[in-house]
């Protein structure tokens, strides 16, 4: 098999599509593409983004329908410049992944919705294939401080309420220095709520922030299972 | 100076005496769908530092967008695809940016 062959079938059956939804979020998370938005309008950087999310669209349902189609595994919901949670064709698309109950979906969200009954007509359409993986760097004081705009304390409600209707809910917690001395406690919220935590490991930097030494990857990424 | 590209989206690579290497186990980044439509061989070339050279490569060519297609199948099956796919794995030095810095290798 040539290699362009090999790719198309890894992919196929080993990948999991990462797929932009639309080019929404209101967040300000200073390492986002979206942050360059905050550079002088005359620069290169400022005229590149802003372009890219005037290209940008929502993502077509029929299109959502190739893409699971394809991935055997399934696909994520994950955005390098939109969340998800503001696709306006999410509703739609969670009742139609009830037809593929075969495939893993994950729901990468760090943006908050308006209100918690926004997340409990979200979650009464979802089947048991869809996993919602809440950004959450911390608790409820320290998890805006690199996801500039977030309401934590729903983000927490929409976990709990997840949980309590019977949804698969992971969090996703990239430690920082401001957010590293509260690993013990999110631990313990973790467990007691039956929620997998994910700690990351990551080199993000942006917005002042800072990451400890024993906490950087030793290339890219890395994620560790924090309920160990 | 990249010796070689150990891509996160294939199976296998070539290492620097061209012997193939499976890595069937490192695969562990997927094609990426983007805001304005295209596909992508991960999320990591989704970033504007690196769009001139896929533009080059003819990724973002407007019959490769998923809505003029009517599968995946049929965009990553392309001449540009392929091509890609080739220069990572046997001319790493001419690959995309994004290629050679996040899975370029340099001494291993």
């Amino acid at each position: 098999m040539n290699d362009h062959l090999a790719f198309i079938n890894a992919q196929k059956l080993l990948g999991t599509g990462n797929i932009e939804t639309s080019n929404r979020c209101p967040m300000r998370c200073p390492q986002c593409t979206r942050a360059k938005l905050l550079l002088p309008k005359d620069s290169n950087k400022y005229r590149e983004i802003k372009a890219r999310i005037k290209r940008g669209d929502d993502l077509q349902i029929t299109d959502a329908h190739k893409l699971l189609d394809f991935f055997k595994r399934g696909i994520f919901l994950c955005g390098q410049l939109s969340d998800p949670v503001y696709w306006t064709n999410l509703f739609e698309f969670l009742k139609l992944s009830n037809s593929y109950l075969d495939k893993n979906i994950e729901i990468h969200t760090a943006a908050s919705q308006k209100n918690i009954e926004w997340y409990k007509s979200a979650f009464s359409l979802c089947g048991k294939n869809i996993v919602w993986i809440f950004g959450i760097d911390g608790m409820e004081d320290t998890g805006p401080i690199y996801r500039v705009g977030q309401n934590s304390k729903l983000m927490f409600e929409a976990m709990l309420l997840g949980k309590a209707m019977g949804i698969n809910i992971d969090w996703q917690y990239i430690v920082f220095k401001h957010n590293v001395h509260q690993l013990d406690e999110a631990r313990l919220f973790a467990k007691s709520h039956n929620i997998n935590l994910h700690l990351v490991k990551s080199n993000r930097t942006g917005g002042g922030v800072k990451v400890p030494k024993n906490w950087k990857p030793n290339k890219n990424k890395e994620i560790i299972n924090g309920n160990i | 100076m990249i010796n070689y590209i150990k891509p996160e989206c294939m199976p296998y690579y070539y290492n620097k005496e061209k012997i193939k290497i499976d890595n069937t186990k490192g695969v562990s980044q997927s094609i990426a769908y983007t805001t304005d439509g295209y596909l992508l061989p991960c999320c990591w070339c989704d970033a504007p530092s690196t769009k001139t050279d896929l533009v080059k490569a003819g990724l973002y060519d407007e019959n490769l967008k998923l809505a003029n297609n009517t599968s995946v199948e049929d965009i990553l099956a392309s001449t540009a695809w392929g091509e890609f796919i080739n220069t990572i794995m046997h001319s790493p030095k001419n690959a995309a940016w994004c290629c050679r810095e996040k899975c370029g290798v340099v001494d291993e």
